[in-house]
């Protein structure tokens, strides 16, 4: 299995980004990520196609009350990140997070997740309950045999179109109210400097079980069916403008989850709702664990 | 050589002998050594641009900080760290070049105590208890005097923190010169002489010195850089300070703690650094050298005493 990992000189001086990096082994994959401040553990992840950056702005203001570890996963990020697009599936990602969690001995968690770090932490939640105390979740998607939505499919045509050539950090930018800088999408960009760099984030539109007897979809309505007994406290944050997983989504997680409080809508804000909103998203995770 | 050796004990010169021979063959066989990672998964953090090999435990109250000795990775605190966890954050690092962190020099007193702010800064520990064991003992008098108003208090487990002078410059040609590596090690045995090493370390009531026991000890050999590192940091001899520096520590609450049977630094050179630092004295009744390895409950009490 060949791996690539992105120079170290890439991610210098990105903007409000200062955070030390810290490092875990798998099995000879390198796993980068924040761990930042003291207190009860909160717990960050992030989707397709972004990393630990994504959360930026969200942990300065966390990490006065808790402490905030964000990973990068395998594929993202300044972790390592397998070439071949095979490599990659639900059940590696949520072992990887798995993984981090038991070696970092996590508890009293708060898993706070994104985009596709909802299927992963969400499972590590029901597969690992004695590990974690509430759920923030954010613009995410749980479930089995079709589409989040027509938005969703238009971006896998596109990212299976571009394949090596998909603009990573124009993508994200898609998905924000607001636009960003362009040394923010430089930070995005930062982790794929070439096409096979970017075997994970191509890897995740196919990993979405569009349909009944796709490879992750045991696993992912299993996760779901669990969610139905969680009773501990979950909060629903949504970027009210999303267009990738609409509102509508948010309000399917409350339904779901016994505990859950909200949808929290953030106005002007869309699917990166931590580059739309990041203090009123922190607010309200801080407001959640207080 | 014998004034020096009787500083600092000839338990842990015997384990410096075995250690460096060791390094040098690892280094041997394995051309230059392995990386770090792939004998300790982590975590690691990132530190003026060397990766530092660390652990922790606990997730409230004031932070302390654990910093090992000569030849001791982070994981001499494994028992001590999870007691100490239930009412404080608790770190300790690996020392270059010693556990699992980069071999990248200067292996200096200056530069550790540089590593150990970094550190702090890196981790967002603010005002830590230092806790120094053995060498790591001259680290935390090292930050007591550098910047007494960052630190909460000190606790000098097994180590008088007085420098000892340069190595023997044997010890540096057997850090360097694979023939007597080879040597060494064919006269000796390998483990024969860790095992003597250790026994001394641990003193009666140490753990049985299983494979499993002797693999912690000599892993971190295998390190790449681990033998050039020794080679460049041995004639420096044992790094600490004079009595008289000692004397010089004020503003930080401080406690010197020893293992009543430990033959590498004796109870009675515990003693006197003490004295010299106006701190109480608790002496650990069935520990020798490894006393938190031994008695991690006694030296959990003794380090509470000043961490609160």
């Amino acid at each position: 299995m060949s791996s690539f990992r992105t120079a170290d000189e890439r991610f210098a001086g990105l903007p409000d980004y200062p955070f030390a990096p810290h490092w875990l082994d798998l099995d000879g994959l390198r796993l980068h990520y924040l761990d930042e401040g003291a207190g009860d553990p909160v717990l960050l992840l992030h989707g397709e196609p972004t990393w630990s950056f994504l959360w930026r702005r969200v942990i300065p203001p966390l990490a006065e009350r808790a402490r905030v570890i964000a990973p990068d996963l395998l594929g993202f990020g300044r972790s390592d990140k397998p070439t071949d697009s095979g490599w990659y599936s639900y059940d590696r990602h949520a072992e990887t997070v798995e993984r981090l969690a038991a070696e970092l001995d996590l508890r009293r968690l708060t898993v706070v997740v994104h985009d596709w770090g909802g299927p992963i932490g969400l499972r590590l939640a029901v597969e690992h309950e004695e590990r974690v105390e509430r759920l923030v979740i954010l613009d995410t998607g749980i479930g089995a045999g079709s589409a989040p939505s027509e938005t969703w499919l238009r971006f896998r045509a596109v990212v299976r179109e571009l394949g090596g050539e998909l603009d990573i950090g124009r993508l994200v930018a898609a998905g924000t109210a607001g636009g960003l800088s362009d040394a923010v999408r430089a930070g995005y960009d930062a982790p794929f400097p070439t096409a096979e760099s970017k075997a994970g984030a191509l890897a995740f539109p196919e990993l979405v079980p569009t349909e009944p007897d796709h490879p992750s979809a045991a696993a992912m309505l299993r996760v779901r069916d669990a969610l139905h007994g969680w009773r501990k406290p979950a909060l629903v944050v949504w970027g009210a403008e999303d267009a990738v997983l609409p509102a509508r989504v948010a309000e399917r997680f409350v339904e779901l989850l016994p505990g859950a409080r909200g949808p929290v809508l953030l106005d002007g804000a869309s699917h990166f709702l931590q580059e739309d909103r990041p203090e009123e998203l922190a607010a309200a995770i801080l407001d959640f664990i207080a | 050589m014998r004034r020096w050796a009787k500083r600092i004990g000839l338990g842990l010169l015997a384990l410096i002998a075995a250690l460096t021979a060791a390094s040098a063959i690892y280094d041997g066989v394995s051309r230059g050594g392995v990386p770090a990672r792939t004998l300790y998964s982590g975590p690691y953090v990132e530190v003026d641009g060397r990766s530092l090999a660390y652990r922790r435990w606990g997730s409230h109250g004031s932070p302390i900080v654990l910093v090992a000795g000569f030849v001791e990775p982070s994981d001499v605190w494994r028992l001590v760290g999870p007691l100490l966890g239930r009412t404080h954050r608790v770190f300790a690092l690996d020392l270059p070049p010693f556990g699992y962190s980069q071999r990248k020099g200067p292996y200096t007193l200056a530069a550790w105590l540089d590593e150990v702010e970094g550190f702090e800064r890196a981790l967002g520990i603010v005002r830590p208890t230092l806790v120094g064991h053995s060498l790591g003992a001259a680290v935390v008098v090292g930050e007591a005097l550098r910047h007494p108003q960052a630190v909460e208090g000190i606790v000098l487990l097994d180590g008088d923190a007085l420098r000892s002078g340069g190595a023997p410059g044997w010890i540096g040609a057997l850090a360097v010169d694979p023939y007597f590596t080879a040597a060494y090690r064919l006269l000796t045995g390998w483990d024969w002489v860790f095992r003597k090493a250790l026994a001394s370390a641990y003193g009666p009531y140490g753990p049985p010195l299983t494979g499993a026991e002797l693999d912690r000890w000599e892993r971190p050999f295998r390190v790449a850089g681990t033998a050039a590192a020794f080679a460049a940091m041995l004639p420096r001899g044992i790094q600490g300070y004079t009595l008289g520096d000692l004397r010089r520590v004020q503003g930080v609450r401080v406690l010197v703690a020893w293992g009543e049977h430990d033959t590498t630094d004796s109870v009675q050179a515990g003693r006197t650094t003490a004295r010299a630092l106006r701190a109480p004295f608790v002496l650990l009744p069935r520990a020798a050298h490894l006393s938190m390895l031994v008695d991690p409950a006694g030296v959990a009490r003794a380090v509470k005493l000043i961490a609160g």
